[in-house]
């Protein structure tokens, strides 16, 4: 009786081994959500797209034996403009076919890594160390973000932001019959 | 003796801050990344009004089943050791109007009136950044694209849900209001937008 329980546990053992190699993956996926509207006003004049190398070691914590490497390369989005909803009838000022505007200065509205955006190029890890995580490479792809997002002073996009937002309303203006449009930022 | 005198120099050590504490200690390290240069690849002139965003809070509960042949073509399901993923993700659909669409037969312009016919409403961008995600759960090896595959069905569930929500009628709704405002601002007196 001893002999055959063993038996039947060995048999499972291995065919949980033998299934490791072949085993078919099916994805099963449950969402639940929540969601909240919120009114804009933003006018977009200019789009940056940046590329980043994602570069770390893992070999700080002095009881792991043994590094790990990742390489990740990424993508990032960034939109500046102007917040039309600053603009009120004291920023303008008419006076027949002349129009004088004050418009806000411009900001990034948005910045955005698409998760397919973001690819892992070269993993390397010792023998004894785990492969990173998808929490720990997503942890990686922040401070990517972050850093992104400290970098758009450096990058001129706001500038570039307010140029093209100077072009955009004076053609349209134009468009309306002004014949002389002043912009500035305040 | 001799012990207890070296217990009593760490810790006071410890507590002046000369020596790390015991918990400390074994914390791991933070893995810091390098500060890689960020290359500019592309640089793009838009002319889009933004007029309405949806944030959204999506629950992704992902499972790779661990299944084991019995006979060939059959395999049985065994759930102790399935792969599973929680994410929990945030993200933002913007929505509004792309003003490059607006032509010179969309705009009627008559001494202080002025009519302009406005493009339809779209989805404008879609923001699911690494930030906005957290792992609640995660056991067993999830590969990047696996991982990738679950933001993407995410941000699609995200749109779809946005889109049911009306966002693009809300969308255009506040573009009238806020081209009838400008128009105003910039001086004409009887504005129709459509």
């Amino acid at each position: 009786m001893l002999c055959k329980s063993n038996v039947t546990f060995l048999m499972a053992v291995i065919l949980l081994l033998l299934s490791c190699n072949n085993k078919q993956q099916q994805l099963q996926d449950q969402m639940q959500q929540v969601m909240a509207l919120q009114q804009m006003s933003d006018l977009a004049t200019a789009q940056y797209v940046v590329t980043k190398i994602i570069k770390a070691n893992d070999n700080k914590t002095w009881y792991k034996i043994g590094d790990r490497k990742i390489l990740m390369s990424c993508k990032a989005t960034l939109t500046a403009g102007i917040d039309l909803s600053a603009i009120t009838p004291n920023n303008v000022h008419i006076d027949d076919r002349t129009i004088d505007l004050q418009l806000p200065h411009a900001k990034l509205i948005s910045l955005s890594i698409k998760p397919e955006d973001i690819q892992k190029e070269y993993e390397s890890e010792d023998l004894l160390r785990d492969p990173f995580t998808s929490e720990e490479r997503n942890a990686l792809a922040i401070q990517a973000e972050t850093q992104i997002r400290n970098s758009i002073d450096s990058l001129g996009i706001l500038h570039t932001g307010e140029e093209n937002t100077i072009l955009f309303i004076t053609n349209f203006l134009t468009r309306l019959g002004y014949k002389k449009v002043t912009i500035h930022f305040a | 003796m001799l012990v207890i005198g070296i217990l009593v120099v760490v810790f006071v050590c410890q507590r002046i801050k000369i020596l790390p504490s015991f918990e400390d200690m074994f914390l791991p390290k933070p893995v810091i990344i390098d500060n890689t240069p960020i290359l500019v690849k592309e640089i793009k002139s838009l002319s889009q009004l933004i007029t309405i965003t949806a944030y959204s809070e999506i629950v992704v509960d992902s499972v790779k089943q661990f299944t084991v042949p019995i006979l060939p073509g059959v395999s049985a399901p065994i759930h102790l050791l399935d792969n599973e993923l929680v994410l929990v993700g945030k993200g933002k659909v913007l929505a509004g109007i792309d003003l490059t669409k607006i032509t010179a037969k969309d705009i009627y312009v008559k001494d202080d009136s002025v009519s302009i016919t406005l493009p339809k409403a779209e989805i404008l961008q879609v923001i699911t950044n690494p930030s906005d995600f957290e792992t609640f759960n995660e056991t067993g090896n999830w590969t990047d694209a696996e991982v990738t595959a679950v933001k993407i069905k995410l941000r699609n569930k995200m749109i779809a849900d946005a889109m049911q929500q009306s966002i693009l009628p809300k969308a255009i709704a506040v573009a009238n209001i806020m081209m009838e405002n400008f128009l105003r601002s910039a001086g004409f007196k009887k504005v129709n937008v459509q």
